[in-house]
């Protein structure tokens, strides 16, 4: 069994002044509070435009809109509050991870220790559970990754297994992790539980009520809004090196709007994040202007990361083919 | 809060409102010292994975920690903090 390889800032050659990153530690309620408001009042803005394009060619772009920022703000938002570090208050915290996870749809317990998992192993084959399954990616494997309906199905057969009391961990090959104590599988049972009778509960409503609101409004958007979430999440470690301790190696940082890092919490400085996971979602761009003359220049956008990554399996794709002629 | 290191032992030392505690310094989830970590009222937060501990009692509060964290009788004297390990 291959010896455990640990990722962590020292593993990557960056070793930053004590004082300077306990200030960058330091946790308020009031920046987690302004983005999550700033997130919800714009759902509801989208959301009222949404309805008034109802029975109009506009309700396309309008759901689109809507599902982008619901689908990935709640990922952004629930993997901030994973961590623990978006909100001083640990009750508030717990309180924007459940509702977040819930439209996420990951149950909250299982996606911190995985995620825990991740941040331990970053991108190291049979030691990271979140690694991506289609690696060495095809440009299906890509599609596929981006339209996000395996991560959808993905946490449907977690929150299923999670709510028979057997959330039992395997990384994305199919091989068993111990990475869950058997102590917290009851909770995670019930959260599964509530996570499901929920979702039920907005079909029955659209059903027995008769009604399309659950339908515009909850599960349409959230579906269609897989591929945008997705776009912002592919990058973080796609067609970057796998199996080294390094992680400048395996993590990208990229350049992105103002507004994308304003729904992203500032996921885009990924890099910065796996060096000093407990450094909160506002201070990031101040880690990133710390370590900037010892980490790679962030990529110049999310479309240009997304070219790298494609022009990555494209080239793999040339040099197999060129291999199978070679051995012909 | 600071590491103390003695031999093999590694302890983590917190000055907290109500009084001086002290504990061992590792996580009990992964390697990780908690002196590296961030000190919220009586609470400490491992800097690998964000677990929580109580730092009076040493009670695990947050996942991915899950056993409780060894804590030590504390005493001040002369502005000297003593620790029974």
């Amino acid at each position: 069994m291959q010896e455990p390889m640990i990722t962590n800032a020292k593993s990557s050659g960056i070793d930053l002044d004590r004082r300077e990153l306990k200030r960058l530690m330091r946790r308020t309620d009031a920046h987690g509070l302004a983005y999550f408001f700033g997130w919800l009042a714009t759902l509801l803005a989208l959301g009222y435009d949404l309805h008034l394009s109802l029975g109009t060619w506009w309700v396309v772009p309008a759901m689109i809109v809507y599902g982008t920022v619901l689908g990935a703000g709640a990922y952004s938002i629930s993997h901030e509050c994973a961590h623990g570090t978006p909100f001083r208050s640990r009750w508030l915290n717990e309180a924007v991870n459940w509702f977040t996870a819930l439209i996420y749809t990951e149950e909250p317990i299982y996606r911190r220790y995985t995620h825990a998992d991740h941040h331990t192993h970053t991108w190291i084959t049979g030691q990271d559970t979140q690694m991506n399954p289609y690696l060495p990616m095809t440009l299906w494997g890509y599609v596929k990754e981006l339209l996000g309906l395996y991560l959808f199905v993905a946490n449907a057969k977690v929150l299923v297994r999670g709510a028979l009391g057997r959330p039992e961990v395997t990384d994305y090959k199919g091989v068993p992790r111990n990475t869950i104590p058997k102590s917290e599988y009851a909770k995670i049972k019930w959260n599964s539980r509530a996570y499901l009778a929920i979702y039920l509960g907005l079909v029955v409503w659209a059903v027995a009520g008769q009604t399309w609101v659950p339908v515009i409004y909850v599960i349409l958007p959230r579906l269609i809004g897989n591929p945008a979430l997705q776009l912002f999440a592919i990058p973080q470690h796609a067609e970057m090196q796998a199996d080294v301790t390094d992680m400048r190696l395996s993590t990208r940082t990229w350049r992105t709007h103002p507004i994308v890092h304003f729904f992203q919490w500032n996921m885009a400085y990924h890099l910065e994040h796996h060096l000093y996971p407990t450094v909160p979602f506002h201070a990031l761009p101040r880690l990133h202007a710390l370590v900037r003359d010892k980490t790679p220049a962030p990529a110049p956008g999310t479309f240009a990361a997304h070219a790298e990554i494609i022009r990555a399996i494209l080239r793999r794709g040339r040099a197999n083919r060129a291999a199978g002629q070679l051995a012909a | 809060m600071i590491r103390f290191d003695l031999g093999a032992r590694s302890f983590a030392v917190y000055n907290t409102p109500s009084g001086y505690y002290a504990t061992d310094g590792f996580c009990t989830h992964e390697e990780a010292h908690l002196a590296d970590g961030l000190v919220i009222d009586e609470i400490i937060e491992c800097p690998l994975h964000q677990g929580r501990f109580h730092i009076p009692s040493g009670g695990a509060k947050s996942p991915p920690v899950c056993v409780d964290l060894k804590t030590y009788p504390v005493k001040l004297e002369d502005g000297q903090v003593y620790i029974r390990a």
